[in-house]
């Protein structure tokens, strides 16, 4: 794969043979990891290394003589990669080869026959083969979860395919799978119920494209999304199958392109517990290529732009594992608009990639459907292209990037470029900078420290009535990464993105009858009230002076940094200017100061604002 | 065996292709260079800081 299909593909001219060449790479990887894995632990096991490794591996090796595209698409999935990285992982790394809490290095290596007795299953070899189960459970994968049981967490049961059919024998007791292993899961018997659970598939077509994802919620090698993952029941599974549903109708009606880009890359879903009633996270793990980790969002356009987003980090995962884009060893770290806490180099152009694959969805999206999606889309395009760009050029500027890594963030860039120059409603911008103004300022007050020698000069010159001995912007900072704030340490970001995203829930929000669950923030935050904040009310209804009034009095009734990041939003409309761009740029410079002379209500904030931001 | 056309060296398209028992018969040193570049590119198989995983919440 050269860089200029991946230019092609940046620029939507692709006609996705790279992504069927990244598809390979990523096979490629697989095995090779499997050629390690199985070269490195012949040594390190030697009593085990017939059962755990050799054995399946010969399976396999006999399966692909007979269905070579079984054992392909088995050695492509997720899990295989996942589980392929974690091997590799534990020994390459003495240290690693006997971890506490780490599972037996038997256990995990031999989960490769859990892949081989997939392999047979799904292409109809006779076999008969060990397969560590975990807590008496073994998830075949695409397939489902056999749970027979055992009497120990770990154990090793037997798994047989004969003229019957399939069956897996524990300690316990043996699970008799459904004739064909069972892909569907409608089919299934009542004795069946508990010992057997089907993974659950869609397949759903639209003008003339088809997505087939597997939800996979058990696998062992899919839980690695630092969120739990979420059982689904008959009644979840239906939400899940409508908005997937209506998600692939959005994306094959508006959006042929990014559609067969998602078909070609997502063909597993793991699905999360939502981390709070209005809020939902995706993920993607590298190593696991063709796999998505989800809540379930708030809508269908919320899933086909969290499709779109994770299928980039996909795609430029696999790209990286062809061309090093990112030079390695730096200790670099800034500011993502997208994140609270400082990213390295690699993790800013992971985000730069895919939140410039979500701007491409909501540009699309431009003028299509009904106002309030009009309305939405405008803002989340303003809103994305400026943050990507920002972003960009922040990275640009790094010296981290490798040529590759430089040629493809300049086909970001131009396409950035052009998305600038679109013209927005005025509405959208500002709402674009609002989120990102709060967002930054945060940041800046958690992350940066001003030089406390110019801090303190400052204060000095303020108590002695004369002008600043140099402006903030000379202030030198340092960046001291603290750990990040809970998500529901800020709910006025959220209300901000309602305006746009959902105003009748805002307006909910702001009589308190939003999510209709008393008592709890938007984020389910215990202890806090069901109403908002009333400075923030007062923001994000457009009363700019009074929320700027009420983040006043949080500030002056004592240490209150979210209270400083309203301020600097509210003084973006209400001026004075130049403290209002001083409070947006230089915040953590402002709340030194202010501290330094003692914080609370010794001083007035914007009287210290405008003070510094000079003449 | 193809080549990826970089220098001539083996790829992760070239290994792609190759059956099971082709793979076993790999040369370690091609394995072993293939391990080191992928390891180069993203650290993979190492004790990396950076686990590479990309939260992405409705914010």
């Amino acid at each position: 794969m050269l860089l200029h299909d991946v230019q092609a593909f940046v620029t939507g001219q692709d006609q996705l043979t790279s992504l069927r060449q990244l598809q390979s790479a990523e096979l490629g990887k697989h095995k090779v990891l499997l050629a390690s894995v199985v070269r490195t632990a012949a040594p390190v096991v030697p009593g085990d290394y017939q059962r755990v490794l050799s054995t399946p591996y010969q399976l396999l090796g006999e399966i692909e003589a007979r269905a070579p595209e079984v054992v392909r698409d088995l050695l492509s999935c997720p899990q295989f990669g996942a589980w392929a990285d974690a091997c590799t992982r534990r020994l390459s790394w003495p240290a690693n080869r006997s971890a506490p809490g780490a599972i037996p290095l038997p256990f995990e290596l031999g989960h490769l026959s859990v892949f081989a007795a997939t392999a047979a299953i799904r292409s109809g070899h006779a076999f008969e083969l060990d397969i560590p189960l975990r807590d008496g459970a073994v998830t075949f994968p695409s397939l489902g979860t056999a749970r027979p049981g055992a009497r120990t967490p770990l154990e090793w049961a037997r798994v047989s395919r004969d003229d019957i059919g399939v069956r897996v024998q524990s300690s316990v007791s043996t699970v008799r799978l459904p004739a064909g292993g069972a892909v569907s899961d409608e089919a299934v018997s009542d004795e069946l119920a508990d010992a057997w659970y089907a993974a659950p598939r869609i397949t759903t077509g639209s003008g003339g494209l088809r997505l087939d994802v597997v939800f996979e919620s058990s696998d062992p090698y899919l839980d690695r999304y630092g969120i739990d993952r979420a059982e689904l029941d008959q009644e979840s599974l239906a939400a899940w199958r409508r908005m997937i549903g209506q998600a692939w109708a959005i994306l094959t009606a508006d959006h042929p392109w990014l559609a067969r880009v998602v078909a070609a890359t997502v063909r597993t879903l793991v699905p999360l517990a939502r981390p709070g009633p209005t809020r939902s996270s995706s993920s993607t793990d590298i190593a696991s290529f063709g796999a998505v980790a989800l809540s379930l969002p708030g809508d269908a356009l919320g899933m086909a732009e969290v499709l779109v987003h994770e299928a980039h980090h996909a795609i430029l995962g696999a790209i990286t594992d062809i061309m090093p884009l990112v030079r390695q060893n730096t200790s670099f770290l800034a500011y993502a608009p997208w994140r609270d806490d400082p990213r390295p180099g690699s993790a800013l152009l992971q985000g730069i990639f895919a939140h410039y694959g979500m701007g491409r969805f909501w540009r699309e999206r431009l003028g299509i459907g009904p106002p309030a999606w009009r309305c939405r889309a405008t803002a989340e395009f303003a809103r994305l292209r400026m943050m990507t760009n920002r972003a960009a050029e922040t990275l640009e500027r790094s010296g981290v990037l490798t040529d590759a890594g430089l040629d493809l963030l300049s086909g970001i860039r131009t396409q950035l470029a052009a998305w600038l120059d679109q013209p927005v409603s005025a509405c959208a911008t500002e709402y674009a900078l609002d989120v990102g103004t709060d967002h930054e300022v945060r940041w800046r007050l958690h992350h940066l420290s001003p030089d406390p020698s110019l801090v303190a000069a400052l204060a000095r010159a303020w108590r002695g009535g004369g002008p600043p001995p140099l402006p903030p912007a000379k202030v030198a900072v340092q960046l001291k990464p603290a750990p990040p704030p809970p998500p529901s340490a800020n709910t006025r970001a959220y209300l901000l993105s309602l305006r746009y995203q959902d105003p009748g829930e805002l307006r909910r929000w702001l009589t308190g009858e939003g999510t209709g669950l008393p008592g709890c923030s938007p984020y389910g935050g215990a202890g806090q009230e069901g109403r908002a904040d009333p400075a923030d009310s007062a923001l994000v209804a457009g009363r700019y002076s009074a929320a700027a009034a009420g983040y006043i009095q949080r500030i002056t009734a004592g240490e209150d940094r979210d209270a400083w990041a309203g301020l600097a939003v509210a003084r973006r409309h209400t001026g004075p200017f130049a403290s209002a761009r001083l409070l947006a740029e230089r915040p953590e410079v402002v709340v030194a100061v202010h501290d330094h002379l003692g914080g609370g209500a010794r001083v007035d904030p914007d009287m210290l604002a405008t003070w510094l931001a000079g003449p | 065996m193809p080549t990826s056309g970089h220098n001539g060296e083996t790829g992760l398209f070239d290994l792609a292709d190759l059956s099971l028992e082709d793979l076993s018969e790999l040369d370690n040193s091609v394995v072993a260079k293939v391990m080191r570049d992928l390891v180069e590119r993203r650290r993979c198989g190492t004790e990396s800081t950076e686990r590479f995983n990309q939260f992405n919440s409705t914010l």
